[in-house]
Order: C-alpha cells, then structure tokens, then sequence
C-alpha cells in the first residue's frame, strides 16, 4: 500500500496502466512492481514448473519471479522484470505461466505431483517409447512448463549501435560508482558513467549514461552496454535502445551487491521479500508491503529495516535472528521499535496460499510458535555482484569473514570499489544456508523451481560437481541466471558433501549479465541491411531492361532478362540461342581483377598458380588453376600479361576476396622476399563479356583504330590495352566462357552503361541480346566447364579432369600434398557428363549416382550430381557429375537417385563437353 | 568518347559525395623504395600530406592513395615515379563521402577513435563503416570516407542514416 508521504515519486503526476485487464494508478518514478505492491497486488506470476503462486521478492534487476509480458502487439517483450520496468502512461502487461488465469491456474495441480516432478524428472520419464519424445512429450512439457512467450512478429523498432573510447569506464551510479567517476572526471581524461537506473544527476566532466546496463566485458578493454532509450516512454520515433561498444583504458566496477534470500519452508510465497527490496520500496517508492510483518535475519545489515518500518507505521511482529545470541545492534533496534526478538531462531514455513498470511517460527528451544502476519522480510547477508569480473574466466574467491564471494583474479584494468569489492557488507553474519527440515518446498532458485531437496537429491544422484548441479537441476539458469539462488544452492551442496564453499567453487559467470534484444545487437543491419549491397556499374541499365537480379555473395547480377510474358526458363534458353546464333553481352565485372606489378610478379604467379607462367608472352592470357596448401582446388581464373612486370588476374566472384587474402598471405608470410605489389582493381574496370558467332563484327564497330581486332592479329586468348569509342581507354581480351567466339571488353567504370549501350547499338543489326548468369551457366555446363558446384573445396585437379595443368617442372602451392595417393586414386569421384535416357525424365543437382540394379542404399553411392542446365543448344535436360572412375565409364547407364525429390531416372555417362567438343567455334 | 555515368547520391544536410578527382594507387617496389621517397615526398605514418595540388593518403604498409583535382594525375605521377613503383589508376575504383557531422554521429559506424586526442587532422586509418572496408581521414570541415565505387549506394545510406537522425 501507499504511504502518505515519503519516497522520490512524483506524487503530481500520476499515470494509468493495466496489469491482467485491470486498470490501475501509480506515479511518475514508480516501477511496474512497486506501483502493483502500492495496489495492493501481490500474486504476479506462477512459477516454472510448479505453477505455484508467485509474488514480489526483490526491487531489482535480480528478480526472479515478477516476471511479466510487458506492451502488447508486436512490441510484447516476455520475461520484464517487473521491478525494473519504469511505469510509464498506458503500459500494458500480462503475468505470465498460467491458465486460463493467475488466480485459478489449472497446471497449479503440478504442485501436487511435486514428488514425482522433482529434479532430473524429465531425463528419467520421458524415455519411453523414444519416438514419443519428440511429436509429443516435448511439445507437451513446452507448454506446461515455461516463462513469457514470444510475440512471433516481426520487431518494430529501430535500434543503434555505437563505438565509444574513454580514459575510465566507471560501472554503477551509486555512492561509490558516482564518487570514482567524479574523480576520475576531476583528474582530466575521458570518463563515461554507467547506470542501469533512471537518471540522477550528471557528473561534471564525465559522460553520464543513465538506464544503461553494462552487460559483458570483453577482451582488450571492450565492454558491451544497452542503453534503454524509449522503454520507459508510451511510444517513441526514434531508437528504442542503443548498443554500446566501448573500449575503456581502465574500469572501475562499483555494482554494489545482491541479497540472499533464506531457504525455508514456502518461502516463495506472494509477500515474503528480501529485507533490502523493503526497505527500497518504503524508502524510494513510499510503498509498504503490508501492514504487518516479520524480519528474518542472520546478519546486523538487515537490521536497518526496522527503525524505517517504524517510521512508516508499519507493524514489525517480530525479529527472527538465527544466531544464538543475536547481536547487541539488533537486540537494541528491536528493543527501541518495541519489537519482540526471537534470537537463535528461525522461520521453518511460510504459511498461506495466495499469499503469505502467517510464520511458523521454531525457537531455540524447539518450541513452535506461529505468528500472523502479511510479508516476511528475509535476509540471509549480500552477495557482492561479482559477475562482470569473471567473464574473462577470473574467477570469485570466497571471504569467509563475510561469508561471500569477493572478487579475486580481474579482467586487465578493472578495479572494484564499494560493496562490489565486498566493503560494508555482512557485519556479523552467521551464514545459514537452509533451516533444518525445511520440507519439500524450501526453495533456492525462485525461477527455476529448484529446491533444497533437489540439491540434496542432485548429491545423492551423484552430481556433486557445481557445474553438474547446475545442469541436473537448472539452478542457476534462465534470466535471472540464479543472481538469488546461486551462493545458496552451492554452499547446501557444499554441507551436503561436507566440502567447504571455496572447495565447491562457482559456476561460471557468462555475458549478458542481464538479457539483451537480439535487435538491439543487430543495430541497423537487418532486412536488406544485414549486408552491404554491390552494384556493378550497368546495373541500372539492366534494371531498366526488365532484368531480374540475383545474390552473388554482396553483388546484385543480372540474372536473366525476361520479355514479356517469358519464364526464367524461357528466357534464359532464348538468351543461350541468341549467343550461340550470333551474339550477346554479359556484365562480368563482378569477377574478382587483381592488378599484380614488380619485378617478381613472374615468379609470385609461378607460385600460387600450378601451370607455366614465366614463358607467357606480353599480350597473352592464360587460364591457370590455384591450389589450396592441402592440394585441393581453391579457384581458377585466367591471368594476362600486360606487359614485361604487369598482369591482372581474375578469380571467381565468390572467392575474390579469399584468393586476395591468399595472395596477401602468401606475400607477408611465405615469400616476404618477392618484389611484388597488388591490388584490387575490380571496381576500377566496368567488364563486359561480347560473345557469339557475331561478336567479332560487333566490336569492330568499337575498337579504334588502328587496333586489328581479325582472328589472325587478335588470336584466341589474346590481351591487349586499346581505345574505344573515340578514345575511351579500353582493355580488351579474346577469352571464352561460354566456348563460343568471345571477348571481354574492359572499360573504367564510369563508362559501363554507356559501353553496354554502345555494344547493344553496334550489335542491333545481328539481333544483339544482353544475358544474365542463367544463361552463362547453361552455356558453361554445356561445354563442361567446372565452376562453384564442382570447385567445391573437396576436388582436386584429378577429380576435375586438371591434372595435366599440375606442373612437373615447378613448386607451386599445393603441389605436395596434391600428390598424396588417396587424392590421385581414380577410384575418387572425377567428372563426368550425364545424359538421360528419357528425355521427359528431370536431373537434380544433388542427385546421387548408383550403379543399376543394387540396393539404393549408402554403400552403393558413386558420386553426385553437381550442375544441371537445360540445354536450348540440345534440346533436353544436361548435367555435370562426379562418378568413381568415371572417365573410364563412357557409355554407362546409371542411376540417378535423388529420394528428397522422388527423382530416380537412369543416364547415360557421357563426356562433359556436350557443345563443339572440338572448340572450333573458339578459335574462329 | 563514350558519356561517363555520375554516381548519384543526393547531398544530405551532412554528407554528400565528394567532387570527383583523379586518384592512383600507388605501391612501392621494395628494390626501389628508397629512390621513391626520393622522387616523391610520401607520408610514413597513417596521414595524408599535400604537395601542390595532390593530396598522398598513406593507405598501409609501402602503398599510398594519391588525390587530386586535376585531371592528368596518373601521367604526373608516372613521370615523376615510372619504374620505381606499381601505379595504378583507381579514379573509377573508389567512391569518396564528405561527412560534416560530429565524430560522434560516425562512431555508430567506425570503430576506431575518432575524437581529436585519438584523430588528429591529417589522419587517416583503414578501417570500416558498418560492414564496409572503408579509408577514411580528417578534413578542416569534418571526415571523408572513401570505399570501393560498388559499395558507394550502401555506404551512403548507411552514413545518411547515422549522421541524419
């Protein structure tokens, strides 16, 4: 209920929410939590497994149990930590966990099975029959058993992402946090202050980031924070919540510290909290719990709440103190508040159903006295929040003075001040881990139902270990990541094996401290901006064609170029007919250009490629195969000279940047000594592939003269540097993808759709028509040319019918470990060309290859397909394989077994080159 | 001569697309490196320096980007250099932004310091914006980031929407 004076809410502003369709009132400055406790609301959730009522514990990011679906719509967030939650006008929010309602849940009867439901009970039930698993049991135990659900839409919101370097990060705005970032600021450098509360006041000199959780510290000084930008607002235009890169010299950790409930009988009950959220909520939100409570303590700290329980006129029942004798401070805050004192005593259950209504207290004598009363305020000492100090595996040392955990080895330039580092905490404590016979309900992870039986049982069953507790019982997990529950849980089993809590150790702290929206870490990237886009420099050109474009890695390509009404089918066969009949013109800029200069460029080249290079003329290209160090294929690509020291190199699209990065190896680590230079000028050049029986004459029209472009001054693989079009700088090279006369025009990009349109009007009188990457892969898999399926990065130069380009006379990369046996047996699947028997039939890529007539089962397998086309050139489907022996298989029928698509036909083995097998069309 | 394609990126408050210069790559052979600096006065460390009317951005190990309004300069640079580095024009290759907005804005992209203890003017460092290898460098008015031309429309919109919002 609301105190009539007192806290630092805004008692002029008040604001309208709804918790379960009721409507209710709270003030500026109130969380969700303490504006329903202001309400009198106390049930707030049902548990995970149990589906027992739930309440209020704490007044923290460590809440276990007031976890609720906050917003609705597509803005829904489940598992909100209520007390966390700033009320704002209009927030909406739902308990979570329960059917059809948090009053009369009907999965609470798991609470009656709870014997049978204990820890490790799914992993020792739901065996039988194990088909059963995965259709029905899981499904089943996912819905009686879970936390918030998922709005399963699309997030709304727009999140940012930003880098920021500072001199010292000072983590935490309380006394301690706010004091080291004014003095930090005063001492000169960059400081930046991180708090996840609303904001106080600024420091001078220090960035301040208020509602700002940091939530992982990373290696070399990086530290990750969500800052919460509009989730204490209705709705908000701008970013919801900002991410937080930042990389700080020097960190100073004041986190503070986490209370330790008590474990005893029902302590999970709506209305029993830990002391220190009391106290938070009368202080700061003028909300008591109730009217009339009892304190259980073993520690001076917690006496604190009483004389404030007296101020606020709420009725102290009584002092439970564990320790035999209490403490002198104790005993004169009780005797001052009127407050009786049960020293040496404890509280053995909770009593209530909904909510907390009563103590069962056993004296130190053994008598049982059971007192009325509607909160019980626990606390069992605080635990510093050590958490951020170990995500880079330092691990927490226990202080036996203060029976807790303190910080032992630290990240590089942490320091930790305040209770974090355990100052001020724990006078006089005398830990008690459990009372004895707590019963089956004593409870040591709220979130996850997990018991002090349970851990009794997880030793019994022999996971003893901290890590295997954790994982039989899953205390500690979910989000709360058992910030109330961890220290409890280990130091029982620590009783439970006799060991101390030093021995038993920790389980290991993770990032995110807290959780973190998958949004709010892709920032902007998402939707079409989970990457960059690459445009080729006719892009536009072929957009205004009508092209449909297709994703080669970053790149947009024109993928065929349909007319109207045209299928990619038919369009893609139109385009193969018109290059084969006369001629057409392909965007390839996209293909990885290498510039490579200096005196040592021969060499570099003899290196990394596996054929001759040092006997290559000026104004010649070659087509040259690049190895792996282990002898597979990595690319190919063909490379001119240009002239005595100058080449470029193409790659494949897909692995430009990865032969770069190869070559850059190669030249800083293996042959530092080469003098050599390259770089990437695939950008620099607009190329454009003319091919076809007519390509020749189209160009003509273009080169200027006095460059001879006939067949006996321009040869097949020819490389020359020229103008076009009147002077425009131009390189031109006589190369043949698609086995048909054909050239690559290269021009600087600025000049790419001007060329593309000077090409086309040059070539109109021979029907000249652009075609897309359909169309140059039908046409290569005619002509049995090995590309992305086949250079696969589990062939070899065998495999693909290369190993003649391996040379004897040289070293290159690769060369050794490509002569292994097991890489040149024939035995290996190498490539082959499939043709079917029945033309209506269809080839799959994928597809695997059999023998006829045996089981279709693995140890039968031969190979696979690797590209299908259809061929307009043939008439009928083709395709490219990899089959044991194949080359020594021509004339073969075999099987064709692809069971995913209910494809099984049969095919003839047949030469990999279907079209002009002798290449004469090339050297036209 | 054929017409020459534009990029075009529409000038925001805060970015436009630089006016377009001449730019050659410039990569020293190691046999002939000392009688380059001889030749050419090149930045050592990660900073542009201007002489005349070029600008040389240092752009890694031995290898330098050179900038320059006039329209001539890979000849200029050939007749100062021919033979004793690889040039190599890059005028279409790369697209240049001029950012005007607070470092801060950028820091959503870069991930490098960019305050002016960390970023001096005449800076520059390799690194990237979002997921785009990018150079960039300090001006007296603010930033330029310069990418491969493919990236220009993505880099954009990238820098629009961080330094516009």
């Amino acid at each position: 209920m609301r105190l009539a004076s007192g806290g630092t809410i805004d008692r002029t502003k008040i604001l309208n929410f709804k918790f379960d369709g009721k409507s209710y009132q709270g003030f500026a400055g109130d969380t969700l939590a303490s504006a329903l406790l202001a309400n009198g609301v106390k049930l707030v959730g049902r548990s995970f497994k149990y589906h027992r009522p739930r309440g209020i514990l704490s007044a923290g990011a460590e809440e276990p149990n007031a976890l609720v679906e906050l917003r609705t719509g597509a803005h829904r967030e489940p598992n909100t930590r209520a007390t966390v939650a700033e009320l704002y006008e209009g927030l909406v929010a739902q308990s979570q966990n329960r059917f059809p309602s948090l009053r009369y849940d009907l999965l609470s009867v798991n609470g009656l099975l709870a014997p049978v439901f204990a820890a490790g009970f799914y992993y020792k039930t739901f065996m039988w029959p194990a088909s059963f698993w995965e259709k029905l049991y899981e499904p089943l135990i996912r819905r009686a058993a879970g936390l918030g659900r998922n709005a399963r839409l699309p997030d709304p919101d727009v999140y940012e992402k930003s880098t920021a370097f500072c001199d010292v990060l000072v983590i935490g705005g309380g006394a301690a946090g706010r004091e080291a970032a004014a003095e930090a600021a005063r001492a000169g450098g960059r400081v930046i202050l991180a708090d996840e509360n609303a904001p106080g006041a600024e420091i001078e000199g220090a960035v301040y980031l208020p509602r700002t959780t940091v939530f992982g510290v990373y290696d070399s000084g990086t530290y990750g924070a969500v800052e919460r930008l509009a989730d204490h607002l209705p709705a908000s235009p701008g970013p919801r919540q900002r991410m937080w890169k930042i990389i700080a010299k020097r960190c100073i950790l004041a986190s503070g510290a986490i209370e330790r409930p008590m474990v005893f009988g029902n302590n999970d009950l709506p209305g029993v909290m830990l002391a220190g959220a009391v106290q938070k909520y009368i202080s700061h939100y003028a909300v008591a719990p109730g009217k009339n409570g009892v304190l259980f303590l073993n520690n001076d700290d917690a006496a604190s709440l009483i004389p404030i329980l007296s101020e606020a006129g709420v009725h102290l029942a009584a002092v439970v103190d564990s320790r035999p004798k209490s403490t002198e401070l104790v005993r004169e805050a009780a005797l001052e508040a009127g407050t009786p004192l049960f020293a040496g005593s404890v509280i053995s259950q909770a009593v209530g159903r909904l909510a907390v209504t009563g103590a069962n207290i056993t004296t130190s004598r053994g008598q049982s006295i059971k007192l009325e009363c509607d909160f019980i305020a626990m606390s069992g000492g605080w635990n510093p929040a050590v958490h951020l100090t170990s995500h880079l595996d330092g691990k927490p040392v226990w202080n036996e003075s203060i029976a807790a955990f303190i910080p032992g080895a630290l990240p590089p330039g942490m320091e930790v001040t305040g209770a974090a580092a355990g100052a001020g905490l724990n006078a006089n404590i005398a830990p008690l881990w459990s009372v004895k016979d707590a019963g089956p309900k004593a409870f040591v992870d709220f979130q996850n139902d997990v018991t002090a039986a349970d851990i009794a049982l997880a030793k019994q069953e022999g996971f003893v270990a901290v890590e295997h507790l954790k994982r039989y019982t899953t205390l500690g997990m979910a989000t709360d990541q058992g910030k109330t529950a961890n220290v409890n849980g280990l130091a029982l089993m620590a009783q439970a094996t006799g060991k101390t809590v030093p021995e038993t150790g920790t389980t290991r702290f993770r990032p995110p401290y807290t959780p973190v929206a998958i949004g709010a870490l892709a920032g902007p990237h998402r939707g079409k901006n989970f990457k960059p886009t690459r445009r080729t420099p006719t892009h536009d050109w072929a957009a205004g064609l009508g092209a449909v474009f297709i994703e080669t890695g970053l790149w947009l390509r024109a993928q065929y170029f349909p007319q109207s009404g045209e299928d990619w089918l038919a369009a893609t066969s139109r385009e193969v007919n018109a290059v084969r009949n006369a001629v057409g013109i392909c965007d390839v800029t996209t293909l990885g250009k290498i510039d490579i200069q200096g005196p040592d460029a021969a060499k570099f080249l003899e290196s990394v490629y596996t054929n001759s290079w040092a006997n290559l003329p000026i104004g010649r290209a070659r087509y040259g195969l690049m190895l792996r160090e282990d002898g597979f294929v990595m690319d190919d690509g063909t490379t001119a000279r240009l002239a005595e020291n100058h080449y470029v190199m193409t790659t494949t699209t897909a692995n430009a940047a990865k032969v770069f990065q190869h070559l850059e190896f190669c030249h800083q680590w293996l042959w530092p000594e080469l003098d050599v230079c390259f770089g990437s000028v695939t950008d620099q050049w607009a190329q454009i592939a003319v091919a076809g029986p007519r390509a020749r004459d189209t160009l003509a029209k273009l080169v200027d003269a006095p460059f001879d472009i006939s067949n006996a001054a321009f040869p097949y693989m020819a490389a020359a540097s020229l103008t076009v079009c009147g002077g425009t700088p131009a390189r031109l090279f006589r190369l043949s993808f698609s086995g048909e006369l054909a050239y690559e025009v290269a021009v600087p990009a600025r000049y790419g759709a001007a060329l593309a349109r000077a090409l086309m009007e040059a070539g109109s009188e021979f029907s000249i028509t652009p075609y897309g990457t359909e169309a140059l892969g039908v046409m290569r898999v005619e002509k049995g040319h090995p590309a992305g399926a086949e250079l696969n990065g589990q062939t070899t130069a065998h495999d693909l019918g290369l190993a003649k380009l391996l040379s004897k006379k040289k070293d290159f990369i690769g060369r050794a470990l490509a002569t292994r046996e097991a890489l040149t047996d024939p035995v290996r699947p190498t490539l082959i060309g499939l043709k079917l028997v029945n033309p209506g039939d269809r080839l799959r890529a994928g597809a695997h290859l059999l023998p006829q007539n045996v089981p279709a089962v693995a140890a039968h397998d031969q190979g696979f397909v690797t590209s299908v086309a259809y061929s307009p050139t043939l008439g009928h489907w083709i395709g490219l394989g990899l089959l044991q022996n194949g080359p020594s298989r021509l004339g073969e029928i075999i099987r064709v077994y692809d069971p995913v698509r209910n494809g099984d036909a049969l095919a003839e083995v047949v030469s990999p080159v279907f079209v002009d097998p002798e290449g004469t069309r090339l050297h036209a | 001569m054929l017409e020459a394609t534009i990029l075009h990126l529409t000038a925001t408050a805060h970015v436009q697309l630089a006016p377009p210069r001449s730019m050659v790559s410039i990569a020293a052979f190691k046999t002939t490196a000392a009688a380059l600096h001889q030749a050419i006065t090149l930045p050592v460390t990660p900073h542009c320096s201007l002489s005349e009317d070029i600008t040389f951005l240092w752009s890694g190990p031995a290898t330098w980007l050179a900038l320059s309004e006039a329209p001539d300069l890979e000849s200029r640079i050939r007749h100062l250099a021919n033979g004793l580095a690889a040039i190599t024009d890059q005028s279409d290759g790369r697209a240049i932004l001029r950012v005007t907005a607070p470092a801060a804005k950028l820091q959503k992209l870069v991930p490098i310091d960019l305050h002016e203890s960390a970023f001096a003017p005449n800076a520059t460092a390799l690194t990237l914006a979002g997921h785009i290898p990018a150079q960039i460098w300090r001006t007296t008015t603010g930033f330029e980031l310069c990418c491969f031309r493919s990236f220009a429309e993505s880099l954009y919109h990238s820098i629009v929407e961080a330094c516009e919002v």
